[in-house]
């Protein structure tokens, strides 16, 4: 009987070797690509995909959910965008406790929790972030994706070394080509992420959104930290709302730049009629000073080594052994988010959100007291 | 289009590896590296990662 060559005996076990591993790896690669649950609570009225207002998303993984939380009596609208990118998850966080909980009592309420619904199946390369954070509410854990800032490169690739913004000529880094806050007010026929901006512009037009408010993070040594950032036509509304916060929390304004194109508080104000914002929290999380990711510093927002540059005036907001936790700066976005609906008086009418909690309740009670337990 | 040029591409390059594989004698340690590399090219090969 002729025996088989020892080569070939180690090729075939190392084959066997690759698949199980291959299978393995996939396991937890596609695990990301299952959502988190969203509870749609007492003040949603209805739940309609983008591709209701821009039909070529359908069936894509850029088609996301649109919850409409009509209060019943007419008025203004706001639009909330969260998790433009998923790796800052106090927007998400912010935009999914407004689905659960909020109730308007005047206008109407648009969340857009995955606004970049692709950059929550993938997690950013080379920097060992967490697939996963957990969430304590009054009855249980929830679990909720770490994404990535990125649009999936499966969704959309290759990048090209120079991104062009189509309808300014800007250039920028060619790893902002799948950034869908560089991608506003997005085409039609363009990539995959500026048909996702194309998407949520259209909804802007279709429903004649009164104001937009774009939820995101920074890192700490980030100058725009802690800040509302508005396009000119919604530089009063911002004022406004700090006078009434400032109470509470330190924040500070800016204006749009005129020469930044392709983020959602420049275009959404020029090609729209809506007032665009964007605001920002610090996210120990991000930035290049932090240790190990994981879902403790997701949402203690508590990392010695941030800790210790501040101690150096390296950080560009007060921070602490204490840290920045989730439940402070999704109370800054919600106070904020409650506030520009409270202080706007367009000729569309008002809005109100209702009885939404304050900062300090949220920071009393965390903000998994207001999400809905896991069913 | 670009994604299946990139698919073939992909495709070609991980059977020339496994036939390498197969055919190199004596050297374990090329194996292993080779099936390795086989791991991150199936998952692009399969749109996984």
């Amino acid at each position: 009987m002729k025996r088989i060559p020892k080569h070939i005996l180690t090729a075939s076990a190392l084959c066997l070797c690759v698949v199980g591993l291959v299978i393995y790896l996939a396991i937890g690669f596609t695990s990301q690509r299952k959502a988190e649950p969203i509870y749609a609570g007492p003040g949603v009225t209805d739940v309609k995909m983008l591709s209701h207002w821009f039909p070529a998303l359908a069936g894509s993984n850029g088609d996301t959910e649109v919850y409409i939380l009509d209060s019943g009596k007419p008025g203004a609208s706001m639009l909330v965008l969260g998790g433009t990118h998923p790796n800052e998850p106090s927007g998400f966080i912010s935009a999914v406790t407004l689905v659960e909980y909020c109730q308007p009592t005047s206008g109407t309420l648009y969340v857009i929790p995955r606004a970049n619904n692709s950059a929550f199946t993938c997690t950013d390369p080379q920097e060992a972030a967490p697939t996963k954070y957990y969430i304590d509410t009054k009855n249980g854990t929830r679990w909720f994706r770490f994404g990535s800032r990125a649009t999936n490169p499966i969704d959309q690739w290759p990048d090209s070394e120079v991104y062009v913004h189509a309808s300014s000529g800007q250039q920028l880094s060619g790893s902002e080509t799948r950034n869908l806050n560089r991608a506003y007010p997005g085409r039609a026929d363009g990539t995959f992420t500026e048909k996702v901006a194309y998407g949520i512009t259209q909804l802007i037009l279709a429903q004649n959104i009164s104001i937009t408010v774009d939820l995101h993070e920074a890192s700490p040594e980030y100058t725009t930290v802690n800040a509302i950032v508005a396009h000119e036509n919604a530089l009063n509304l911002a004022a406004m709302t700090l006078w009434e916060v400032e109470e509470d929390l330190s924040i500070t304004i800016e204006a749009s730049p005129t020469n930044l194109h392709g983020l959602t508080h420049r275009e959404l104000g020029d090609y729209t009629n809506t007032l665009a914002l964007l605001m920002e929290t610090a996210n120990a999380s991000q930035g290049r000073l932090h240790g190990a990711i994981d879902s403790e510093l997701v949402v203690t927002g508590q990392d010695k080594f941030y800790a210790r540059a501040a101690t150096y005036g390296a950080v560009t907001v007060p921070y602490t052994e204490a840290g920045i936790s989730l439940s402070e700066r999704c109370a800054r976005h919600i106070a904020c988010l409650v506030q520009f609906a409270e202080q706007y008086d367009g000729p569309d009418g008002v809005i109100s959100l209702g009885a939404m909690p304050t900062y300090r309740q949220i920071l009393a009670n965390g903000i998994g007291y207001y999400l809905s337990d896991p069913q | 289009m670009i994604k299946y040029i990139y698919l073939a591409i992909v495709a070609f390059v991980l059977a020339l590896i496994g036939v390498n594989m197969f055919k190199k004698k004596d050297n374990f340690f090329f194996q292993l590296d080779a099936a390795l590399v086989m791991v991150t090219l199936l998952l692009r090969l399969l749109l996984i990662k």
